[in-house]
């Protein structure tokens, strides 16, 4: 598996993926904050500790809208040298199983996604500070926010990972991406949406008082369900397959 | 000797209704270049996707190494190297990234791409993007990948594909090089001449069905020389022989013999001008391979 992530990586030189790291976390920072300021005192109740209220906006912009979105382009990305240079037949055809080939891709999305996170949470502690949030930084609690927003995202990746392997162009994962990105938000208000991967994210990187969620056990059963049906069905689809 | 390294029985594939691969029993024994001949769109491509595993046959078995390839999937794949229909290249890779990409999933050596960088000449150019190079180096790449495990078996589909006659020619001499390293390789072609000059043993495939199957020796025998005998009247002449248990074929304006042997010609000649026949022309005519191509499919020569 080393020698797998290691090649993925290396399929991924100069395709300015960096750009896209820092576009996507900029933005949603961007959004949040502007909108953070501008309603500052909507959001801020008494008690309320300014950092949390802030990062709740980034949960916001980032979590249905940007995140899907990023998702969707690096899946795609990871599927695309394999499309255009005809790379699953060779790839397929050495001895490695199929089954190591999807978790390689799935794992290196994932991998993408943490760096977009890193980058992310780097951005808002650093325009906090720039801005002048108050109030102590609560660290570890945005931390952990981060954390159940990589791991919300994994179903979302296994789904767009199934559709960009199938589809050959670039452009057909990210429609589907941006069409179903849409209703999250409101999707999000609805039960539905602890089993919708376009929504997962947001609800698990918002904090508890701001989200629509009754019952985080509930929740994260949902999220494992939906990340382990997508899973069976990923391999299975891709180790099945009969048109390399 | 002669242990068979890749058999096939009755591998057939259907796509809806169309039978792209129609039970074709495929014999390698070890050492052998095999031809693996056809035009476009008989099966060739079809057959060497399930050979590795790629698609699954409809019907009917493979076995590689003398293991089932169904079973042992993984273990046959570590001893081939392959190459099916387009070279595959990572085009914002360079030719020594391709092949090092490949080095590492396949935990080869790190000496072996410098290797095999030269033995397709590549090595010049191993620094330069994949996506600036010609579809002749392309082309030698994926050969390269395919030869970077040194494998016991070596699958080549059309690897001369748009290349150019010195490039084909080089190919064509690495090729025949491999089977002295203890390699054995299947390589297809829709070139007759192709095959001709490198194969020991040839499979010629046609609509999906194999209609041949044997040494390369084989299908040069069936050139047997033929006599064409020019005759002013080739209705009566054929009467003639016909009289005296002469089998002749008249095409036109010639007839056919399948003797050649100097008296043969003399008596034949004799035969003729005695009844009254001008004969104007005797000649001995040798089939082309593109001739027996021709019987054996029905299509052009060239494939
Ligand atoms: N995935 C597919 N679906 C339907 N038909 C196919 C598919 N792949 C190949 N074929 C058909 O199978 C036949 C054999 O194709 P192929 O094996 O590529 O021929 P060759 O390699 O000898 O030129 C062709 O008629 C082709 O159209
Ligand atoms: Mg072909």
């Amino acid at each position: 598996m080393k020698n797998i992530l290691y090649v993925e990586q290396l399929k991924l030189k100069r395709s300015k993926l960096w750009l896209l790291y820092l576009i996507g976390p900029l933005l949603g920072v961007f959004l949040a904050y502007i909108n953070f300021f501008k309603n500052y005192d909507l959001f801020m109740q008494p008690g309320d500790n300014a950092w949390i209220e802030a990062w709740t906006q980034v949960a916001l912009f980032m979590g249905p809208f940007v995140l899907p979105i990023l998702v969707g382009i690096y899946t795609a990305l990871v599927c695309r040298s394999e499309h255009v240079g005809g790379g699953w037949k060779q790839l397929l055809a050495l001895p490695i199983k199929h089954s190591e080939i999807f978790l390689g891709k799935f794992l290196t999305v994932v991998k993408m996604v943490v760096i977009t996170m890193i980058i992310l949470l780097i951005l808002f502690i650093g325009f906090g500070f720039i801005k002048g949030v108050e109030g102590s930084l609560p660290i570890f609690t945005i931390f952990e926010f981060m954390i159940r927003g990589i791991l919300a995202c994994l179903p979302l990746i296994l789904l767009q990972l199934i559709i960009s392997i199938r589809a050959k162009t670039f452009g057909i994962p990210l429609a589907v991406s941006i069409v179903f990105t849409l209703p999250a938000i409101i999707v999000a208000s609805t039960p539905l949406g602890q089993i919708y991967p376009w929504t997962q994210p947001m609800l698990a990187m918002s904090p508890e008082d701001e989200s629509p969620i009754q019952s985080y056990l509930l929740f994260y059963t949902l999220l494992i369900g939906t990340f382990i049906v997508l899973l069976i069905y990923g391999l299975r689809n891709f180790t099945k397959r009969d048109t390399f | 000797m002669n242990e068979q390294i890749l058999m096939t029985n009755d591998l057939t594939k259907k796509y809806m209704k169309h039978t792209s691969v129609d039970g074709i029993n495929l014999r390698i024994e070890r050492g052998q270049i095999y031809g693996f001949l056809g035009p476009n769109g008989a099966g060739k491509t079809t057959t060497i996707r399930m050979l590795l595993g790629l698609i699954k046959p409809t019907q009917g078995t493979i076995k590689i190494f003398g293991q089932s390839l169904k079973k042992n999937r993984l273990q046959i794949l570590q001893r081939i190297g392959s190459l099916v229909e387009s070279p595959t290249y990572y085009g914002n890779l360079t030719g020594r990234e391709n092949l090092e990409a490949v080095r590492r999933l396949r935990d080869l050596p790190e000496k072996r791409v410098n290797e095999v960088l030269e033995i397709v000449r590549l090595t010049k150019v191993a620094n330069r993007l994949t996506k600036e190079y010609s579809l002749g180096m392309k082309q030698r790449l994926g050969i390269a990948v395919a030869m970077l495990s040194n494998p016991d078996l070596l699958i080549l589909d059309e690897p001369t594909n748009g290349l150019d006659p010195s490039g084909i020619q080089e190919i064509r001499e690495l090729i025949k090089e491999l089977p002295k390293a203890g390699m054995s390789v299947l390589v297809s072609s829709h070139m007759l001449s192709e095959i001709d000059q490198m194969a020991t043993q040839v499979g010629i495939i046609n609509n999906g069905k194999m209609i041949f199957q044997d040494s390369i020796e084989r299908l040069r025998q069936k050139r047997k020389p033929l006599l064409k005998v020019g005759v002013s009247d080739g209705m009566k002449a054929n009467e003639i022989l016909k009289e005296r248990k002469l089998k002749a074929n008249l095409q036109g304006d010639f007839l056919w013999l399948s003797q050649t042997e100097p008296a043969f010609v003399s008596e034949i000649n004799s035969i003729l001008v005695h009844a009254g026949v001008s004969v104007y022309r005797l000649e001995e005519v040798t089939k082309t391979l593109e001739d027996i191509f021709l019987e054996l499919t029905g299509t052009e020569g060239s494939l």
